[in-house]
């Protein structure tokens, strides 16, 4: 080496980094007002967290920019790909519910639960996603290692009516 | 007259539908750019738990 100088220039930043094997829990909840399941499924079918002030994203413990901004990607590449099952759920639950209420859908809906107007949804997910980094091969994953586990809370102006 | 056209209205509900499920099924696959462009990209503001002082690097692999 030139001069016996042993040092040589700053290795690019990922070439610096630590392995990372991490498993990371997180919750997302979502915030609407005056929809539909119609509407919800229309708005999951082009998600984009950073893009979606009706939405936050928890993660329980702190975790460094990479991985986090690893578990937005993940999300925002998922999330509209399940929107439809996410919304299926809704009005399937939905349906259960106003069974066990012993209330019928108004007529005009014609049995279409997602075309209800709610005046508030809120939906909570959560979830948890690996995060893998190998800096030796330069290769590494970000995927799901759970399913998503979804609450809605729903407030109802109208469109259903007490069975008689 | 159908059954649901005799009834009275419900009114305002609150409905909580507990738990129901999704299965994402995506994947990211990592290279060096993916890595240096999520460490550039910016903290959304509408996130909570990412620490900006977490150093993902470490010298015990400087060469690695």
């Amino acid at each position: 080496m030139p001069d016996g100088d042993d040092t040589s220039p700053a290795a690019p930043t990922t070439l610096r980094m630590r392995p990372i094997s991490v498993s990371q829990p997180f919750t997302l909840t979502l915030n609407y007002q005056n929809v539909t399941f119609q509407d919800i499924n229309l708005q999951l079918s082009s998600f984009n967290l950073q893009a979606s002030p009706n939405t936050q994203l928890q993660f329980p413990t702190a975790v460094s920019k990479l991985i986090g901004n690893g578990g937005i990607q993940l999300l925002n590449q998922s999330l509209p790909q399940v929107g439809p099952f996410i919304v299926h759920g809704a009005v399937t639950a939905t349906g259960h519910w106003a069974d066990s209420q012993g209330l019928v859908l108004d007529s005009k809906f014609s049995g279409d639960i997602s075309a209800v107007l709610f005046s508030g949804v809120r939906v909570r997910a959560d979830g948890q996603f690996n995060f893998h980094w190998a800096p030796a091969t330069g290769t590494g994953k970000v995927d799901w290692a759970t399913g998503l586990r979804l609450e809605f809370d729903l407030d109802v102006l109208s469109g259903f009516r007490r069975r008689r | 007259m159908s059954e649901d056209d005799e009834g009275e209205d419900a009114g305002q509900l609150q409905i909580h539908l507990g738990d129901c499920g999704a299965d994402p099924t995506g994947s990211i696959d990592l290279d060096q750019a993916w890595i240096e462009w999520l460490l550039a990209q910016p903290v959304p503001a509408n996130v909570e738990g990412i620490d900006e002082s977490i150093n993902d690097s470490d010298s015990e692999y400087p060469n690695a």
